[in-house]
């Protein structure tokens, strides 16, 4: 990409283009290279992490141990989990914050960028170490990723390099989460108040103080099981005198907020994506922004309703029941103000717009699911059976990872100039669509049957229904093909020149004002923010159209 | 680093990096509270 920004009488020597070959990749500080470069990190992991899905849907493919032994399949869930929440979905959140966070505020860069590229290149050294495990003497992880003691402190060799993975994420995610709010709090353009910003920013800024918040714990969650290990403490450990039980309740202090990270910014892209194809501005902006901090608030007092058959007091299971309910109540505020924006709209239907529908429909099913699983009395029957592997599948796959999808079918004519090949863009939706819920909702039903996560092997009475659950899985997996043909097309493929500047009639937003592809540095001079949230004077990089 | 992002002036930069600065003892503090709460639970 060539700087294409004008040089109006001002010394710009030192804002030349990105440098050749390999090293602009390992030095950039540029808020879209990084964001490339997480985006195809991201990009491999849920490759690696697809792979390790099909090989526990093979072996469920049938009754009895046909492939893997127990163990490795116990090493696939704990590592596909791992894989696909820190090593897919994060990181393509932190990419699509990194390219989109400063064009929609007005800001050059974002704040501290050699903290970036620090941040990012850590990622590839935690992932090597913790997928080098595969490959060590004894075998990877296989405590599920939740790493619940006793059971994880059994892990021979690759204890060590697991513990040492997940501090080696949780810095790159803080550091990704500080850059995200300092950023947005102090280099706003002139006139972009807090409440004039896009919604993808706000849940951006909400979700990087759950970061902040909770992957400290993590880290001394997961350092204290290394000492328990190796230096002879106990924290968890029962024969010391300590309590496993409490390992559950920190490490659910950080994983659940971590829910809600996985998904903040899927709220906020469907929430842009959305208003431009129905041609309605978002129905219930305040009330958005005060429903994501609502929902950020109360994922730190539900923790407890992923321990419900732990044998906690009365009381705190009433009020872990009770809190997680509260949570329907922004979230419903949120799919009410998607379904009110389409009202009466003028819709179309291009490719973001229908995987941020699929999102809308899917999620939502997955909440209710997660509604169910909220009323304790009911979960002792559910806990720990296919119906949580069901309910927390439909709210990330067609949920956070159908909204990333959404998100670059929407950002990539930005990105590279060019156009994605509509028909192929619907042909991956309706195969992803179809094929999605044809692998995750039979295990509702293998759930309330009575089959048990995590296992190898099951009764032959679930065999049908896993039967087409491993189908569908094959078919989605395979599907994604069609997606990665499309976004190569369009990264390599030659400029048509097709693509303007504001790219969907719909739109709105700074973003929208730089040329197509977006120029190496954007908004060197801030634009100026009007009243209704639309620049009244563009930023030098911006192009008047 | 041969390709800068577009300069920060030196106020900017002063601001970015006090805020940041109060971000990560606010992460060091979430750590502090958790481990005094861990070890009071024992």
């Amino acid at each position: 990409m060539a700087h294409a920004h004008a040089h109006d009488g001002h010394d710009h020597d030192h804002h030349h283009g990105p440098d050749k070959g390999i090293m602009r990749w390992i030095k950039t500080t540029n808020h879209k290279d990084l964001g490339t470069l997480y985006l195809c990190f991201s990009f491999i992991m849920f490759f690696i992490g697809g792979l390790m899905s099909l090989v526990i849907r093979a072996e469920l493919f049938q009754p009895g141990l046909q492939f893997v032994d127990p163990e490795f399949f116990n090493s696939m869930t704990t590592m596909h989990a791992l894989v696909m929440i820190f090593g897919g979905v994060m990181p393509a959140f932190t990419g699509l914050a990194n390219w989109m966070v400063p064009m929609m505020i007005g800001a050059g860069d974002l704040a501290l960028p050699r903290v970036n590229n620090w941040g990012f290149w850590i990622l590839p050294f935690g992932f090597a170490m913790l997928l080098s495990t595969l490959f060590m003497p004894g075998g990877a992880p296989a405590g599920g990723w939740t790493m619940y003691p006793p059971l994880v402190l059994q892990t021979g060799n690759a204890f060590p390099m697991l513990i040492f993975a997940v501090h080696l994420l949780g810095i790159s995610s803080i550091t990704g989460a500080i850059n995200v709010v300092v950023t947005i709090l102090n280099m706003r353009a002139p006139g972009m108040t807090l409440l004039k910003m896009p919604l993808f920013v706000w849940t951006w800024l909400i979700t990087a103080y759950l970061l902040i918040a909770t992957m400290p714990v993590l880290a001394g969650a997961v350092t204290m099981l290394l000492t328990d290990k190796y230096f002879g403490t106990s924290f968890f450990t029962a024969s010391g005198g300590g309590d496993p039980v409490l390992f559950q309740h920190i490490f659910w202090f950080f994983g659940h907020p971590e829910v809600y990270i996985l998904i903040l910014p899927a709220f906020g892209i469907v929430s842009t994506i959305i208003p431009t194809f129905a041609r309605k501005p978002l129905f219930g902006y305040a009330s958005m922004v005060y429903a994501t901090a609502s929902i950020g608030f109360l994922s730190f007092i539900v923790w407890a309703h992923h321990m419900f058959t732990v044998g906690m007091p009365l009381a705190a299971e009433l009020f872990f029941m009770f809190s997680t309910m509260l949570i329907a109540v922004p979230t419903g505020v949120k799919v009410f103000n998607w379904v009110a924006t389409m009202w009466r709209g003028s819709m179309t239907f291009e490719t973001p717009m229908l995987f941020a529908l699929g999102f809308v429909f899917l999620f939502t099913l997955g909440g209710f699911s997660g509604l169910m699983l909220a009323i304790t009395p009911v979960d002792f029957q559910y806990h720990d059976t296919y119906f949580v592997v069901a309910h927390f599948h439909y709210v990330l796959v067609p949920g956070a990872v159908f909204s990333i999808i959404a998100a670059i079918y929407y950002w990539i004519p930005k990105w590279t100039g060019r156009m994605y090949n509509e028909k192929l863009g619907k042909l991956h939706f309706w195969l992803s669509a179809i094929f999605i819920n044809v692998t995750f909702f039979p295990q509702h039903f293998l759930g309330l049957a009575g089959m048990q996560r995590r296992v190898p092997d099951y009764n032959v009475m679930f065999t049908d229904f896993n039967v087409v659950s491993s189908i569908g899985a094959f078919a989605f997996f395979f599907s994604q093909f069609i997606f990665i043909g499309n976004m190569l097309v369009c990264m390599f493929g030659k400029r048509d020149g097709k693509v303007s500047d504001r790219v969907w009639e719909g739109t709105h937003g700074l973003e929208w004002t730089v040329p197509s592809p977006a120029p190496y540095h954007t908004f060197e001079d801030p634009p100026q923010v009007g009243e209704n949230g639309e620049p009244v004077s563009a930023g030098q990089t911006a192009k008047a159209h | 680093m041969t390709q800068p992002a577009p300069q920060q002036d030196r106020e900017q930069a002063r601001r970015n990096l006090r805020l940041a600065l109060i971000h990560v003892v606010l992460a060091l503090g979430f750590l502090a509270g958790f481990v005094w709460i861990t070890v009071a639970q024992r």
